[in-house]
Protein backbone atom coordinates (compact mmCIF):
# COMPACT_ATOMS: atom_id res chain seq x y z
CA UNK A 1 0.00 0.00 0.00
CA UNK A 2 2.88 2.10 1.16
CA UNK A 3 5.03 1.64 -1.89
CA UNK A 4 1.41 2.13 -4.47
CA UNK A 5 0.76 5.63 -2.52
CA UNK A 6 4.85 6.90 -3.21
CA UNK A 7 4.61 5.22 -6.99
CA UNK A 8 1.31 7.57 -7.47
CA UNK A 9 3.11 10.84 -5.93
CA UNK A 10 6.54 10.12 -8.03
CA UNK A 11 4.01 9.92 -11.26
CA UNK A 12 2.05 13.01 -10.45
CA UNK A 13 5.17 14.89 -9.50
CA UNK A 14 6.71 13.73 -13.10
CA UNK A 15 3.66 14.58 -14.74
CA UNK A 16 3.47 17.78 -13.37
CA UNK A 17 7.09 18.32 -13.84
CA UNK A 18 6.77 17.48 -18.05
CA UNK A 19 7.49 19.89 -20.46
CA UNK A 20 3.82 19.39 -21.60
CA UNK A 21 1.81 20.04 -18.58
CA UNK A 22 -0.33 22.78 -18.71
CA UNK A 23 -0.03 22.85 -22.33
CA UNK A 24 -3.32 21.19 -23.35
CA UNK A 25 -4.84 25.04 -22.24
CA UNK A 26 -1.68 25.94 -24.42
CA UNK A 27 -0.49 28.10 -21.45
CA UNK A 28 3.02 27.00 -22.21
CA UNK A 29 6.19 28.15 -20.15
CA UNK A 30 8.15 30.33 -22.67
CA UNK A 31 11.89 29.20 -23.10
CA UNK A 32 14.20 31.19 -20.83
CA UNK A 33 15.52 33.36 -23.93
CA UNK A 34 12.29 33.96 -24.91
CA UNK A 35 11.47 35.57 -21.68
CA UNK A 36 14.52 36.87 -21.96
CA UNK A 37 13.54 38.92 -25.20
CA UNK A 38 10.20 39.95 -23.57
CA UNK A 39 12.35 41.06 -21.01
CA UNK A 40 14.80 43.39 -24.17
CA UNK A 41 11.49 44.71 -25.65
CA UNK A 42 10.50 46.69 -22.45
CA UNK A 43 13.65 48.75 -23.42
CA UNK A 44 11.75 50.48 -26.34
CA UNK A 45 11.77 53.96 -25.79
CA UNK A 46 14.58 56.75 -25.79
CA UNK A 47 17.76 56.15 -23.79
CA UNK A 48 20.55 58.62 -23.59
CA UNK A 49 24.30 57.77 -22.06
CA UNK A 50 24.80 58.65 -18.09
CA UNK A 51 27.81 60.28 -18.92
CA UNK A 52 27.13 61.90 -22.28
CA UNK A 53 23.39 63.18 -22.32
CA UNK A 54 24.57 64.58 -25.89
CA UNK A 55 24.56 60.45 -26.99
CA UNK A 56 21.37 59.35 -27.81
CA UNK A 57 19.96 55.68 -27.79
CA UNK A 58 16.56 54.83 -29.28
CA UNK A 59 14.86 50.97 -29.00
CA UNK A 60 11.94 50.25 -31.13
CA UNK A 61 10.03 47.56 -32.66
CA UNK A 62 9.72 45.96 -36.29
CA UNK A 63 9.27 43.04 -38.24
CA UNK A 64 5.73 42.94 -36.70
CA UNK A 65 7.30 43.13 -33.44
CA UNK A 66 9.68 40.07 -33.90
CA UNK A 67 12.36 42.53 -33.67
CA UNK A 68 13.90 44.33 -31.43
CA UNK A 69 15.99 47.33 -33.11
CA UNK A 70 18.95 49.28 -30.86
CA UNK A 71 20.29 52.75 -32.54
CA UNK A 72 22.94 54.65 -31.31
CA UNK A 73 23.04 58.11 -32.82
CA UNK A 74 25.28 60.75 -32.62
CA UNK A 75 29.14 59.48 -32.48
CA UNK A 76 29.45 56.45 -32.92
CA UNK A 77 26.36 55.86 -34.85
CA UNK A 78 25.39 51.98 -34.42
CA UNK A 79 22.83 49.56 -34.60
CA UNK A 80 22.39 46.23 -33.06
CA UNK A 81 18.91 43.66 -34.17
CA UNK A 82 17.81 41.46 -31.46
CA UNK A 83 15.28 38.69 -32.47
CA UNK A 84 14.07 35.29 -31.55
CA UNK A 85 15.71 32.25 -34.20
CA UNK A 86 13.37 29.42 -32.65
CA UNK A 87 14.25 28.77 -28.82
CA UNK A 88 17.68 31.06 -29.49
CA UNK A 89 18.18 34.54 -29.02
CA UNK A 90 20.21 36.21 -31.37
CA UNK A 91 21.44 39.89 -32.60
CA UNK A 92 23.65 41.39 -34.80
CA UNK A 93 25.86 44.05 -34.29
CA UNK A 94 25.85 46.62 -37.01
CA UNK A 95 29.37 48.52 -35.89
CA UNK A 96 30.90 51.65 -36.38
CA UNK A 97 33.92 49.63 -36.75
CA UNK A 98 32.45 48.61 -40.16
CA UNK A 99 31.93 44.97 -39.55
CA UNK A 100 28.98 42.81 -38.04
CA UNK A 101 29.36 40.42 -35.73
CA UNK A 102 26.28 38.17 -34.96
CA UNK A 103 25.71 36.91 -31.46
CA UNK A 104 23.79 33.98 -29.60
CA UNK A 105 22.52 34.01 -25.99
CA UNK A 106 24.45 32.01 -23.97
CA UNK A 107 22.74 33.00 -20.59
CA UNK A 108 20.34 34.76 -18.61
CA UNK A 109 19.76 34.72 -15.09
CA UNK A 110 16.35 36.58 -14.27
CA UNK A 111 17.06 36.96 -10.46
CA UNK A 112 20.31 39.12 -11.31
CA UNK A 113 17.95 40.15 -14.80
CA UNK A 114 21.02 39.57 -16.91
CA UNK A 115 21.99 38.77 -20.25
CA UNK A 116 24.87 37.79 -21.67
CA UNK A 117 25.65 36.91 -25.56
CA UNK A 118 28.20 35.52 -26.84
CA UNK A 119 30.46 35.31 -30.33
CA UNK A 120 28.67 33.14 -33.68
CA UNK A 121 30.24 34.90 -36.48
CA UNK A 122 31.13 38.38 -38.33
CA UNK A 123 31.29 39.82 -42.07
CA UNK A 124 32.83 42.33 -43.21
CA UNK A 125 35.92 41.89 -41.23
CA UNK A 126 39.09 43.43 -42.89
CA UNK A 127 41.56 40.67 -41.30
CA UNK A 128 41.11 38.36 -38.57
CA UNK A 129 42.77 40.69 -36.16
CA UNK A 130 40.45 43.44 -37.26
CA UNK A 131 38.51 44.59 -34.11
CA UNK A 132 35.45 43.53 -33.57
CA UNK A 133 33.01 42.77 -30.66
CA UNK A 134 32.51 39.26 -29.12
CA UNK A 135 30.35 39.40 -26.31
CA UNK A 136 27.66 41.73 -24.97
CA UNK A 137 26.07 41.49 -21.27
CA UNK A 138 22.74 43.21 -20.85
CA UNK A 139 22.39 44.13 -17.01
CA UNK A 140 18.78 45.66 -16.67
CA UNK A 141 19.23 47.79 -13.25
CA UNK A 142 16.17 48.56 -13.04
CA UNK A 143 12.81 50.35 -15.44
CA UNK A 144 14.97 53.51 -16.08
CA UNK A 145 18.51 52.12 -16.03
CA UNK A 146 20.48 49.18 -18.24
CA UNK A 147 23.97 49.08 -19.06
CA UNK A 148 25.62 47.29 -22.05
CA UNK A 149 29.02 45.60 -21.48
CA UNK A 150 30.73 44.87 -24.99
CA UNK A 151 34.15 43.09 -24.88
CA UNK A 152 35.58 43.12 -28.95
CA UNK A 153 38.64 41.69 -29.59
CA UNK A 154 41.88 43.63 -31.66
CA UNK A 155 45.66 41.70 -32.70
CA UNK A 156 44.05 38.80 -30.33
CA UNK A 157 43.57 41.32 -27.15
CA UNK A 158 40.21 41.80 -25.00
CA UNK A 159 38.87 45.48 -25.84
CA UNK A 160 36.28 45.76 -23.04
CA UNK A 161 33.91 49.22 -23.11
CA UNK A 162 30.38 49.52 -21.47
CA UNK A 163 27.63 52.45 -21.57
CA UNK A 164 25.49 53.01 -18.81
CA UNK A 165 21.93 53.95 -20.42
CA UNK A 166 19.44 56.29 -18.54
CA UNK A 167 16.03 56.56 -19.76
CA UNK A 168 14.61 59.77 -21.38
CA UNK A 169 11.28 61.51 -19.72
CA UNK B 1 67.27 24.14 -76.35
CA UNK B 2 66.38 27.80 -77.45
CA UNK B 3 62.73 26.13 -78.56
CA UNK B 4 61.66 24.79 -74.74
CA UNK B 5 62.65 28.10 -73.12
CA UNK B 6 60.30 29.88 -75.24
CA UNK B 7 57.90 27.11 -74.71
CA UNK B 8 58.51 27.90 -70.82
CA UNK B 9 58.36 31.81 -71.60
CA UNK B 10 54.98 31.40 -73.44
CA UNK B 11 53.14 29.47 -70.63
CA UNK B 12 54.38 31.55 -68.27
CA UNK B 13 53.15 34.93 -70.15
CA UNK B 14 49.62 33.21 -70.19
CA UNK B 15 49.41 32.09 -67.04
CA UNK B 16 50.19 35.25 -65.76
CA UNK B 17 47.59 36.96 -68.09
CA UNK B 18 45.03 34.73 -67.15
CA UNK B 19 46.05 35.42 -63.32
CA UNK B 20 45.83 38.83 -64.05
CA UNK B 21 42.26 38.76 -65.85
CA UNK B 22 40.83 36.63 -63.12
CA UNK B 23 42.39 38.73 -59.93
CA UNK B 24 40.74 42.19 -62.81
CA UNK B 25 37.29 40.44 -62.91
CA UNK B 26 37.16 39.46 -59.31
CA UNK B 27 38.03 43.43 -58.34
CA UNK B 28 35.73 44.83 -61.19
CA UNK B 29 32.74 42.78 -59.45
CA UNK B 30 33.26 43.75 -55.88
CA UNK B 31 34.05 47.40 -57.12
CA UNK B 32 30.62 47.20 -58.87
CA UNK B 33 28.95 46.12 -55.44
CA UNK B 34 30.75 48.81 -53.92
CA UNK B 35 29.24 51.36 -56.46
CA UNK B 36 25.92 49.09 -56.02
CA UNK B 37 25.93 50.24 -52.06
CA UNK B 38 26.68 53.86 -52.95
CA UNK B 39 23.72 53.97 -55.29
CA UNK B 40 21.67 52.75 -52.35
CA UNK B 41 23.34 55.33 -50.42
CA UNK B 42 21.30 57.65 -52.10
CA UNK B 43 18.17 56.42 -50.61
CA UNK B 44 18.75 58.15 -47.79
CA UNK B 45 15.61 60.41 -46.57
CA UNK B 46 11.96 59.97 -46.50
CA UNK B 47 9.36 57.87 -48.89
CA UNK B 48 6.05 57.39 -49.45
CA UNK B 49 4.88 54.15 -50.65
CA UNK B 50 2.16 53.94 -53.21
CA UNK B 51 -1.16 53.42 -52.56
CA UNK B 52 -0.62 52.04 -49.31
CA UNK B 53 -0.41 54.12 -45.82
CA UNK B 54 3.34 53.37 -44.95
CA UNK B 55 5.98 55.46 -45.49
CA UNK B 56 9.74 53.89 -45.42
CA UNK B 57 12.80 55.40 -44.09
CA UNK B 58 16.35 55.31 -45.30
CA UNK B 59 19.19 56.18 -43.05
CA UNK B 60 23.41 55.21 -42.22
CA UNK B 61 24.87 53.89 -39.71
CA UNK B 62 27.55 51.72 -38.38
CA UNK B 63 29.87 55.15 -39.28
CA UNK B 64 28.22 55.15 -42.68
CA UNK B 65 29.24 51.47 -43.62
CA UNK B 66 25.49 50.26 -43.22
CA UNK B 67 22.07 51.57 -44.76
CA UNK B 68 18.96 50.74 -42.62
CA UNK B 69 15.89 51.30 -44.71
CA UNK B 70 12.75 50.90 -42.38
CA UNK B 71 8.75 50.11 -43.33
CA UNK B 72 6.56 52.22 -40.84
CA UNK B 73 3.00 50.83 -40.36
CA UNK B 74 0.87 48.46 -38.80
CA UNK B 75 3.26 45.57 -39.39
CA UNK B 76 6.66 47.27 -39.99
CA UNK B 77 9.79 45.68 -41.66
CA UNK B 78 13.01 46.82 -42.12
CA UNK B 79 16.57 45.75 -44.03
CA UNK B 80 19.92 46.28 -43.59
CA UNK B 81 22.63 46.56 -46.55
CA UNK B 82 26.23 46.25 -45.99
CA UNK B 83 29.37 44.98 -47.67
CA UNK B 84 31.12 41.90 -46.70
CA UNK B 85 34.57 41.65 -48.29
CA UNK B 86 33.70 42.97 -51.81
CA UNK B 87 29.82 41.36 -51.70
CA UNK B 88 27.01 43.60 -50.57
CA UNK B 89 24.59 41.71 -47.90
CA UNK B 90 20.94 42.66 -46.58
CA UNK B 91 19.39 41.38 -43.81
CA UNK B 92 15.62 41.41 -43.82
CA UNK B 93 13.61 41.56 -40.79
CA UNK B 94 10.55 40.58 -42.33
CA UNK B 95 6.84 41.29 -40.82
CA UNK B 96 6.39 37.65 -41.16
CA UNK B 97 8.87 37.13 -38.15
CA UNK B 98 11.81 35.72 -39.71
CA UNK B 99 14.87 37.12 -41.06
CA UNK B 100 16.57 36.08 -44.66
CA UNK B 101 19.64 37.10 -45.49
CA UNK B 102 20.70 37.50 -49.36
CA UNK B 103 23.46 38.73 -51.17
CA UNK B 104 23.93 41.12 -54.35
CA UNK B 105 23.94 38.58 -57.32
CA UNK B 106 23.53 41.61 -60.21
CA UNK B 107 24.04 45.01 -60.87
CA UNK B 108 23.46 47.30 -63.37
CA UNK B 109 24.22 51.04 -63.28
CA UNK B 110 22.90 51.53 -67.27
CA UNK B 111 19.78 49.99 -65.96
CA UNK B 112 19.63 50.63 -62.40
CA UNK B 113 18.88 47.87 -60.59
CA UNK B 114 20.59 45.49 -58.26
CA UNK B 115 19.04 42.05 -57.74
CA UNK B 116 19.78 39.80 -54.11
CA UNK B 117 19.68 36.29 -53.84
CA UNK B 118 18.48 34.35 -50.78
CA UNK B 119 21.58 32.95 -48.37
CA UNK B 120 20.02 31.44 -45.20
CA UNK B 121 17.06 32.34 -42.96
CA UNK B 122 16.68 32.57 -38.68
CA UNK B 123 13.55 32.30 -37.10
CA UNK B 124 12.06 30.10 -40.14
CA UNK B 125 8.62 28.78 -38.39
CA UNK B 126 8.67 25.53 -41.07
CA UNK B 127 10.84 24.58 -43.99
CA UNK B 128 7.12 25.90 -45.90
CA UNK B 129 6.39 28.98 -44.39
CA UNK B 130 6.67 32.50 -46.03
CA UNK B 131 10.04 33.77 -46.38
CA UNK B 132 11.26 36.33 -48.55
CA UNK B 133 13.67 34.81 -51.38
CA UNK B 134 14.45 37.40 -53.39
CA UNK B 135 14.83 41.35 -54.25
CA UNK B 136 15.28 43.52 -57.11
CA UNK B 137 15.62 46.91 -56.32
CA UNK B 138 15.14 49.29 -59.80
CA UNK B 139 15.94 53.10 -59.25
CA UNK B 140 13.45 54.81 -61.52
CA UNK B 141 14.78 58.87 -60.93
CA UNK B 142 16.27 60.17 -57.99
CA UNK B 143 12.88 60.61 -56.77
CA UNK B 144 11.07 57.53 -57.70
CA UNK B 145 12.42 53.51 -56.75
CA UNK B 146 10.82 50.11 -56.93
CA UNK B 147 11.55 46.81 -54.78
CA UNK B 148 10.30 43.81 -56.05
CA UNK B 149 10.25 40.76 -53.53
CA UNK B 150 9.91 37.51 -54.57
CA UNK B 151 9.14 35.05 -51.49
CA UNK B 152 8.02 31.50 -51.37
CA UNK B 153 5.67 29.77 -48.90
CA UNK B 154 4.56 26.38 -49.01
CA UNK B 155 6.69 25.94 -52.92
CA UNK B 156 4.40 28.55 -54.69
CA UNK B 157 6.48 31.69 -55.15
CA UNK B 158 4.49 35.04 -53.78
CA UNK B 159 5.23 38.30 -55.86
CA UNK B 160 5.28 41.97 -53.95
CA UNK B 161 6.12 45.20 -55.02
CA UNK B 162 6.35 48.40 -53.55
CA UNK B 163 6.73 51.79 -56.05
CA UNK B 164 8.46 54.30 -53.41
CA UNK B 165 7.63 58.09 -53.87
CA UNK B 166 10.47 60.81 -52.35
CA UNK B 167 8.56 62.90 -49.76
CA UNK B 168 8.98 66.49 -50.81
Amino acid sequence: MQIRICGLGLALMLAISSPGWGAADGNVPPNKYETAFQRLKTLVGEWQEEDEPRRQVTYHLTGNGSALVEEFRGRPTMVSVYHMDGEALRLTHFCNAGNQPRMMASSYNPASDALKFDFVDVTSLSSPTAYHTRKLEVIFQDEDHVQLRFNGRKKGVDVPGEVSLIRRR
Amino acid sequence: MRSNLSKRIAIMVVMACVAMSAYAAESAESNSYDAALEQLKTLVGEWDVKDSPSSVTYHLTGNGTTLVEEFRGRRGMASVYHMDNGNLMLTHYCSAGNQPRMRAVAYDPAEGSVKFDFIDVTNLSEPSAYHTRELEILFQDKDHVQLRFIGQEEGEEVAVAHSLVRQE
